[in-house]
């Protein structure tokens, strides 16, 4: 039944083409114009300013944030994702949540900020409530438009992600093995730590990266709660490329986004080894 | 796969050098593309300014071409609302404004975007060194208004490649409801007493008002057009004190009370009052004396502008025409203002409420240089700063 | 599939719904409640002045085409990407996959300077119109359409399907047609609401091109009036959400259940 088959490629050259155009030519552009000086000569003097001390401060605060928010809505996802999809009652909370999490993953920008303000700015909702129980929110030192601030607000869509990308691997420990694991006589410890824990990690792993990722690059929800007292580094490539007062220099702003770039690569390069090294240790 | 593995490899080490012979032919070609369509356009040489005389001819001219596209002003801008509102009923020409808030960098983008195309703007506004670099890239025509010779040095580009036609000072918009002792100089506000009020619109390293803002309070704390540390030693030690809070103090924000004094140009004052006047809320403008700071924005009309004359108009418009006039309403000096004070176009309150016009007239605007340098400063150490 | 040993409550678990379900409310009614104060106590006013601003259902109307355009367009080319890969190529899974998460590496913010170049060259006529917007979108979803029709591709059994298919006598476009995409409607549909949300929530690209799609029309707002963008970010929300249980209600009534097991007894 040897049919003459076409190669391999060709089913995903459509794709290839709409990345390479829309995505990888555009990123290469980047990464071009972050060595090329104002005369369109080649020059190392961007990524030399981009080194400053203020950019480097910018890298670390960003990765900071993107690792806490990463780790935290990491943890915190998974074990929404365990209660959401184990809990047999009601039974549209899962679908009411993973609903949810699809719209929540995209809420960014003015709307979430607007949203935090209103509920635990100085004068939001939570805040208000706090004090009328007796705890003074604000007093004791705590503001939104602070790091800790910026951690609470991204959780928003970290979480979710998090629910949308471990769902199928949740789903996937089946109760079966569950219920053969004890049938066995192994504990809940026992199944968690040989079952069930193994199986989830890899989902786990590339989850947090994913997530770090996201949160590093994310640009209006900070720049909107902000405006910029939080040194994030896609708000310094925001004031080179689309701003009022850096005329002329936007090749710093792309020499950033190489920084940027460079940084995110790592972080989905150690994924695929985490990922490699786990598969080997799992099975 | 039932074939020989070097036939395999030899197969896909074809492919392979195929698809990236291809790669690389087609980024030459779109290099090669891209540089054409992106190759600086020839800019209409200068020519003497407009005679009075000609004016009805523009004007018959403009009205032909039947529309006028402008970006980047917002409606309480500088009173850009009634200004444009009033252009319209005047000459029957209407007016559509892209992107309100865009930013001056933005501006520049959509000029090289829509090179060729109907919804290119006719004018833009931007900040000085973003006019400067527009020259530089050949993205703006020049145009010498009826009224050229008049206008001061500082505020026009020698060719005619921009025009400034109004300028603004450095002032505190304060909610005078809710702050009984409203603050009048720059030392003023490192009273404790405006704990957690006082914001500037944005950060200075995105936005001109709050650049200008820094170096204003410089100018009061011992430095100058050549040094603007002393003004983010300033925000420093207000944000340490917890007089100054990282919020933007935009109209949204004044209106909810989130800040109470904030700092910006004089013409986004008025705006902001009529807003919160809604709400029953009074908010008062003051011109801090100890550091006075003026603030320009330059209008250029686009090199390939779909309706050049009614671009043209539209800088009439505002250099001499009824709009000079409604800049005062909004807060904002028209370029023309002393000679309109000469001519007894000005009332009294309303020159009541600006600086003396000697001072106004020995008012010093930064050169590029000095842009640069203090731009420079703060983007090195805002940070520190205020973080 | 009970578990008959715990009919315990479990606390455990429900702890952490309600939490978080907390964390997701309070920042939505604190929105909600913020929306209708005005000076004069309750109020629809900032309701009913953007309901007034033409300028509102245009960016609405501009939005909603963006998204139905990038979703159709998405769909066309994801879905047969996804079945391609699997069913003849799988050894082009990982670097589909891989480029579909290069998308997280590149800021929008630098996507657009190095694409106008292309572009300008390429079809100048595109950037004239919003639709310049749709391939970026497209993009943009990629991790999220591809995500979610490998996990329903995953799902099924695909040999199995074919197999029995083509033993039935059908061939390869009536088993695709017939038989794989029915079978993948639940995918089809999370990929396509996913993207959905994508367009919706995406300010940094229209911002950048000057469109005043819905999010780009909500930050100006935001500038003027408070009241009047938490009401919009509300709609927003809200609108999206119900859109999704909707067609999540009714792809279970149309059967979107696990198909392979009737087919294979299994």
């Amino acid at each position: 039944m040897k049919r003459r088959r076409l190669p391999g490629w060709i089913g995903i050259l459509p794709f290839l083409t709409v990345a390479f155009l829309f995505l990888i030519w555009p990123a290469y552009a980047v990464v071009l114009q972050a060595f090329q000086g104002a005369d369109g000569g080649f020059t190392l003097d961007n990524v030399t300013t981009a080194a400053a001390a203020q950019y480097r401060s910018a890298f670390i605060t960003s990765g900071l944030l993107s690792l806490v928010t990463a780790l935290i809505g990491g943890v915190l996802g998974t074990l929404l994702t365990y209660a959401v999809c184990t809990l047999q009652r009601p039974r549209f909370l899962k679908s009411a949540m993973s609903t949810f999490a699809g719209v929540a993953s995209q809420f960014g920008g003015v709307p979430l900020a607007f949203a935090f303000v209103a509920s635990i700015g100085s004068a939001g909702l939570v805040t208000s409530l706090l004090n009328k129980i007796g705890l003074d929110l604000y007093g004791s030192g705590f503001s939104l438009l602070s790091f800790s601030g910026l951690v609470i607000v991204y959780l928003y869509f970290q979480i979710p992600l998090m629910l949308i990308i471990m769902t199928p691997a949740v789903e996937g420990l089946r109760q079966s093995w569950r219920e053969a694991a004890e049938g066995l006589g192994a504990s809940t410890f026992q199944y968690w730590a040989r079952v069930g824990i193994p199986l989830l990690t890899p989902a786990f792993i590339g989850g947090v990266v994913l997530l770090f990722a996201n949160s590093f690059a994310a640009y209006a929800t900070a720049q909107v709660l902000t405006s910029g007292s939080v040194n994030l580094v896609p708000i310094q490539i925001g004031f080179f490329v689309q701003g009022n007062v850096f005329a002329g220099q936007s090749q710093v702003g792309y020499a950033l986004a190489l920084g940027m770039i460079v940084v995110v690569s790592l972080a989905l390069a150690i994924n695929i080894t985490l990922q490699r090294r786990v598969a080997r240790w799992a099975s | 796969m039932s074939r020989p593995v070097s036939a395999d490899l030899t197969r896909r080490a074809f492919l392979g050098t195929a698809l990236a012979a291809g790669a690389v032919g087609v980024g030459a070609l779109t290099l090669k593309e891209s540089a054409n369509a992106n190759a600086p356009m020839a800019v209409p040489p200068s020519e003497p300014p407009l005679p009075r005389e000609s004016l009805p001819e523009l004007v018959a001219a403009a009205q032909r071409e039947g529309r006028l596209t402008l970006i980047a002003v917002p409606s309480t801008w500088a009173n850009y609302g009634a200004i444009i509102a009033a252009f319209e009923a005047e000459y029957g020409i209407p007016v559509t404004v892209q992107s309100p808030n865009a930013t001056s960098a933005q501006e520049l983008t959509a000029l090289r975007l829509m090179r060729g195309q109907q919804r290119l703007p006719d004018v833009i506004e931007v900040g000085p060194s973003f006019a400067r670099q527009a020259v530089e890239q050949g993205l703006v025509q020049p145009y010498k208004c009826t009224a050229w010779d008049q206008i001061p040095n500082d505020l026009k580009h020698p060719d005619g490649l921009w025009t400034a036609p109004y300028y603004g000072l450095i002032s505190f918009g304060i909610n005078t409801t809710r702050v009984g002792e409203p603050p009048k100089t720059w030392a003023d506000l490192t009273r404790p007493s405006y704990r957690g009020m006082v914001a500037t619109n944005g950060d200075p390293r995105q936005a001109t008002s709050p650049l200008n803002a820094v170096w204003a309070a410089a100018l009061a704390n011992g430095g100058s057009l050549d040094d603007i540390a002393p003004g983010i030693d300033y925000f420093g030690k207000l944000r340490r004190q917890g007089n100054y809070i990282p919020l933007q103090a935009n109209v949204g924000n004044l209106a909810n009370q989130q800040v109470l004094i904030g700092i910006d140009w004089s013409f986004n004052m008025p705006g902001a009052a009529s807003v919160l006047e809604k709400s029953g809320l009074k908010l008062t403008a003051t011109v801090p004396d100890d550091g006075v700071m003026g603030g320009m924005y330059c209008d250029a009309i686009s090199n390939g502008a779909p309706h050049p004359n009614a671009a043209k108009l539209w800088i009439e418009w505002l250099t001499s025409g009824k709009g000079a006039l409604l800049y005062l309403d909004g807060g904002a000096i028209p370029a023309l203002y002393p000679a309109f004070v000469d001519q007894g176009k000005v009332p009294a309150d309303v020159q009541a409420n600006l600086p003396p016009l000697r001072e106004l007239r020995a008012l010093k605007f930064p050169t590029m240089d000095q842009t640069a340098k203090a731009t420079a400063a703060v983007g090195a150490g805002w940070n520190k700063a205020i973080g | 599939m009970s578990d008959t040993r715990r009919r315990t409550i479990p606390f455990g678990r429900w702890a952490v719904v309600l939490g978080c379900v907390l964390f997701f409310a309070a920042p939505l009614v604190a929105l909600a409640l913020f929306s209708f104060t005005s000076k004069a106590g309750w109020s629809t006013d900032a309701y009913t002045a953007i309901a007034k601003d033409p300028q509102f259902w245009k960016s609405v109307g501009l939005s909603l085409t963006l998204a139905v355009v990038t979703t159709a367009l998405s769909l066309l080319l994801m879905v047969p990407t996804v079945l391609w890969v699997h069913m003849r190529a799988p050894k082009y899974r990982s670097l589909v996959e891989a480029i579909t998460l290069l998308v997280f590496a590149v800021p929008p913010i630098t996507l657009v300077i190095g694409a106008t170049g292309l572009l300008l060259g390429l079809v100048p006529a595109l950037l004239g119109t919003p639709f310049v917007l749709v391939p970026f979108y497209i993009v943009l979803s990629f991790a999220f359409t591809y995500r979610a029709l490998d996990t329903g591709v995953k799902a099924l059994d695909l040999r199995t399907l074919t197999d029995a298919a083509q033993s039935l006598g059908a061939g390869s476009v009536m088993t695709v047609t017939r038989v794989i995409l029915p079978n993948l409607r639940t995918a089809i549909l999370g990929a396509a609401f996913l993207t959905i949300t994508v367009v919706l929530g995406e300010y940094v690209l229209s911002s950048l091109f000057l469109y005043n799609t819905l999010p780009v029309y909500m930050a100006d707002v935001g500038t003027t009036q408070a009241q009047g963008a938490a009401a919009l970010a509300l709609m927003t929300v809200l609108f999206t959400w119900l859109l999704l249980i909707g067609v999540s209600v009714v792809s279970r009534r149309l059967g979107g259940g696990r198909v392979t097991t009737t087919i294979t007894g299994a």
